[in-house]
């Protein structure tokens, strides 16, 4: 450091005594607010009981919730339950699902709160940005929702929760502890960031930069891609960041529960058949579907979850060599020997401009320059008969039809935007791209709105009219779409929806599911199709 | 003045101090002597005669230190008058505040020249009054408004007469005869008072006056005396007790403050360590020091239950108060009488590194045991001390609802300091 720099620095030296000094003096000072920064304790908007805000409590104040002594003024304040609750709360922690302590004032009529600033509406409505949706608008409702019926609407079962966190974290969660707290802390949880991991309680999740999407991605191989937002730009705040930046991480923070290791029981499940129309859905319990959103492995029949860390590049040989195509490698010869996308080199891609489907680009494959055998300067550049242009991917076919580029491999076009035009080779979801957190209209928790994409709230697991069976599945994958012919290379067939995936209506999620490898052997992130002679398909 | 003439005016002081208990004033002329000898004469310079008179002087503050928790002394005029008459004038100040004006025709017994209030209550802000011959006296009630410096118990000024309300009725406990609190018809939490039921019973409130004999008491109680010297059949020779152990331990000491078992608690008192200044300069170095017990969390408590602790003595008239915890050990109620944890958010509480803490007087902690003490102890040892019901509110009264030793109603909206925060530190 310079010596005038010093001089500088020393004339700061009594300014930051004083303040040193001030601190000691009046430690309060320091005091860092983590609850008066929370939602519940915020001057304006925090916690404010109806009872207690006539004895004159201020917003925000402990005893909105707890009651020190079980009583105010000799007597006990509304609402009056006769003896003291646990944690000195105003009432029972937990009951069942419709009797929480936290829906005294997280509910719509009846509530004890004094006033909402802030409606509680789902996803869907504040980060999805539709904000037609506004049933439910309370907690209370997106724990109940009608109809009480799984195949039609689902919500996280408190008591499901309750079992989970208190026998798997015993030391933090007892009989007694609320469910709302394996996921919120109720001191600390903000309007921007409500959420707290089960393993780590007492830090805010997602409000650090290594707690975001974008970090998750990076970190596991993938990049994020915020969905569109109802009304513009894209979730969660309608702006134009896409990586996932201004997103908390609600995979790792799911993961605490829901990972490739843990057992979670339900107690109401949809059970969906085949044969729907003769053998509707039921609701019965059974251990949910492992997740492994991390799991980056690509051999085949190994777990792993293709919206999770699993990149996207489908040339799979399931039966033969196990192992995936590394992305980006388009060599002829890896291509002739398996069923292949229309990318530039093969047939499907013609160069003739009439006929068929897909033509390829003349002035890209005009340029021939050969300089590299493996697409990659960094090991050398070897010359190696096949133009780097072709080798490496850099040309594309282009639709006949549309005049669209057809991406590489083709059909990772049967995404929709904005991942169609992104294009990531590895596309890492963040669960609340597809779920919501307390409860749904759809089943599985399913989002009503996501990617933009309003899917009516009368689809469930049964209502498979020929719009229906995946409608929500098609906010982001053209499957089904009835306006759009998809070629599907493993039976070289140019399918229109109906006759697409293997001709049949099945509900999606029959065979793609979160780690379906360790339920049904077939219907890995790939499939296999059974009209095809179970020939494994390649598309998820 | 001379070296000898020095120590032989000390030793004449000491020794004057040790008969008459004129501790205070003593005090201060004896040290302000020390101070002229050291100014004077630089230790090492001192003769075989000086040197013992500096040993002298060190074995007198010892003995000084004792006598300053010692009995009332003084003349006896500044409490009693023989016959409340001088020069025809009535002595027998009543209620009346110091700085106040009044006297009553009518004698008071054990020939006291003012009630309770009458001596522990003043017109001007002070909180320690200085009779003549020295001995202070702790004001516990201001009649023109809060004290700056409020003692341990702080004051009954926001419940008195003409400044009461439903409001301010919760921000003490209503010892002034005839005014009860608007919000309350008994002690919030009473168990039923024991075999001392009844609308006026001590354990009920504080306001009313007994009827002698009742309530086992020969004659009547109101406010003060309801809570102060009820182990003996009349509240008086307390001021009198002869005790020189700074540990107010034992009937003998007249316990903390005075407050004694009754009935079924006879035998039995609070436990404490009384600052010489009733805290009027409290710091981490200069408070009290109360007892606890970590036992039962489920009983409504009560000496038998909670040994000689302040949370043992208010449940008396808050028992289901203490009734903390559910079957599955819970806490329903917030503790009083638990050990602060080690743990967690506590882990920091009162500034604490490796368990160890500042003692902060805004929020006191009762000690698991105060035998052998002698002075307070700056430290908070978590996982060891105590919360305890002292811990959130004055004993007499305070600024804030509920006698909480903070703005606890009005926080966060006050941005005022929150003692909750001193152990939860996770809820700030």
């Amino acid at each position: 450091m310079r010596f005038n720099n010093l001089i500088k620095l020393n004339r700061l030296f009594p300014v930051i005594g004083i303040i040193i000094l001030s601190l000691i003096i009046f430690p309060e000072m320091i005091e860092s607010g983590a609850y008066i920064d929370s939602a519940h304790g915020n001057l304006n908007y925090g916690v404010n009981r109806i009872a207690t805000s006539n004895f004159g409590y201020s917003r925000g104040n402990c005893a909105h919730c707890h009651e020190q002594h079980a009583s105010i003024n000799g007597s006990e304040p509304n609402p009056v339950s006769g003896s003291p609750s646990s944690y000195l709360l105003f009432a029972n922690n937990f009951v069942n699902q419709s009797n929480n302590f936290c829906f005294y004032c997280h509910k719509g009529s009846g509530s004890i709160q004094t006033s909402f600033s802030h409606i509680n509406y789902n996803y869907s409505y504040w980060f999805g940005g539709d904000t037609t949706l506004t049933t439910p608008n309370n907690i209370y409702d997106a724990f109940n929702p009608s109809p009480v019926d799984c195949c039609q609407s689902s919500a996280h079962n408190l008591q499901d929760i309750l079992n989970f966190v208190k026998t798997k974290w015993p030391e933090t969660f007892k009989n007694e502890s609320n469910p709302c707290n394996a996921c919120h802390n109720p001191h600390l949880a903000q309007r921007g960031y409500p959420v707290v991991r089960p393993t780590d309680r007492n830090n805010i999740w997602g409000d650090e930069p290594n707690e975001r999407m974008s970090y998750y991605a990076s970190s596991h191989g993938g990049q994020y891609h915020a969905p569109y937002r109802k009304g513009g730009g894209y979730e969660p705040d309608g702006s134009s960041t896409t990586d996932g930046s201004n997103v908390p991480d609600y995979v790792t923070f799911c993961s605490d529960c829901h990972n490739a290791t843990n057992t979670i029981y339900s107690s109401s499940i949809p059970q969906p058949h085949m044969h729907y129309s003769d053998n509707p859905c039921t609701c019965s319990g059974r251990n949910l579907f492992k997740i492994d959103w991390s799991n980056q492995n690509r051999i085949y029949n190994m777990p792993g979850d293709m919206h999770g860390s699993i990149a996207r590049c489908c040339d799979i040989d399931g039966k033969i060599g196990g192992q995936w195509r590394t992305c980006g490698v388009y060599k002829e010869n890896s291509f002739r020997s398996h069923p292949h996308p229309p990318d530039y080199y093969t047939d499907e891609c013609e160069t003739q401009s009439v006929g068929n489907l897909y033509q390829r680009d003349p002035s890209c494959a005009a340029n021939l320059t050969d300089l590299d055998n493996d697409c990659n300067a960094s090991n050398g550049q070897v010359p190696d008969g096949i133009p780097d242009n072709i080798q490496c991917g850099y040309c594309n076919c282009t639709s006949k039809a549309t005049g669209h580029t057809v991406q590489v491999p083709a059909w990772w076009g049967a995404l929709k935007e904005p991942y169609k035009t992104a294009n990531y080779t590895n596309f890492i979801l963040n669960c609340t791209d597809c779920h919501e957190p307390h409860g749904s209209q759809n089943a599985y928790l399913l989002r009503v709105t996501t990617n933009g994409k309003y899917s009516p709230p009368t689809w469930n697991v049964d209502n498979r009219t020929v719009d229906s069976p995946q409608e929500f599945c098609t906010s982001c994958h053209y499957h089904s779409d009835t306006t759009v012919s998809i070629y599907v290379p493993e039976f070289n067939l140019n399918l229109t929806p109906n006759g697409a995936h293997c001709g049949n209506q099945w509900l999606c999620l029959n065979c793609h599911h979160h780690y379906s490898v360790d339920y049904i052997d077939r219907c890995y992130a790939c499939t296999y199709c059974p009209d095809s002679g179970w020939v494994h398909g390649r598309t998820f | 003045m001379k070296k000898s003439t020095q120590i032989k005016k000390v030793t004449q002081l000491t020794l004057f101090t040790q008969f008459t208990q004129f501790t205070q004033f003593t005090l201060f002329t004896w040290l302000k002597i020390i101070v002229q000898i050291f100014q004077l004469d630089k230790l090492s310079k001192l003769s075989k005669p000086g040197k013992l008179g500096f040993l002298f002087f060190i074995i007198s503050s010892l003995i000084f230190t004792t006598a300053l928790y010692a009995k009332v002394t003084g003349p006896c005029v500044n409490c009693h008058t023989m016959h409340n008459s001088q020069n025809g004038q009535a002595m027998n100040r009543g209620d009346t505040p110091w700085g106040g004006s009044g006297t009553l025709n009518t004698p008071n017994e054990t020939l006291l020249n003012a009630t309770c209030l009458g001596c522990h209550s003043s017109t001007d802000g002070e909180t320690i009054k200085t009779l003549p011959g020295g001995q202070k006296v702790p004001i516990v009630f201001n009649t023109t408004g809060y004290p700056a410096n409020p003692l341990s118990g702080g004051n009954f000024y926001w419940v008195s007469t003409g400044v009461a309300s439903s409001e301010n009725d919760t921000k003490g406990h209503n010892v002034f005869l005839g005014n009860g609190d608007d919000n309350l018809s008994s002690a919030p939490g009473d168990v039923g008072g024991g075999t001392c039921g009844g609308v006026n019973a001590c354990h009920k409130n504080l306001y009313a006056s007994t009827s002698p004999p009742s309530f086992g008491f020969p004659g009547a109680r109101q406010g003060c005396t309801k809570c102060h010297m009820v182990g003996t059949d009349f509240p008086k020779g307390y001021h009198h007790i002869n005790d020189t152990d700074p540990l107010k331990n034992s009937t003998s000491d007249g316990w903390f403050r005075f407050l004694s078992g009754h009935q079924s608690g006879s035998g039995h008192g609070v436990t404490g360590l009384i600052d010489v200044n009733w805290q009027h300069d409290a710091s981490s170095t200069v408070h009290n020091e109360y007892l606890g017990y970590s036992g039962t969390k489920t009983s409504a408590g009560g000496f038998s239950a909670l040994g000689n602790t302040m949370t043992a003595y208010c449940t008396g008239c808050h028992g289901n108060f203490h009734i903390e915890q559910s079957t599955s050990n819970a806490w329903i109620r917030h503790p009083s009488d638990a050990v602060i944890p080690n743990s967690g958010e506590f882990a920091s509480a009162y500034n604490a590194t490796g368990g160890t803490g500042t003692y902060d007087p805004r929020v006191p902690v009762a000690r698991p045991t105060l035998n052998g003490w002698t002075t307070p102890d700056a430290t908070v040892r978590l996982g060891t001390d105590l919360v305890m019901c002292l811990s959130c509110h004055r004993a007499h009264g305070s600024p804030y609802s509920k006698i909480m030793r903070w703005d606890y109603k009005g926080w966060p909206a006050s941005g005022e300091f929150n003692g909750c925060t001193v152990c939860h530190t996770g809820k700030n």
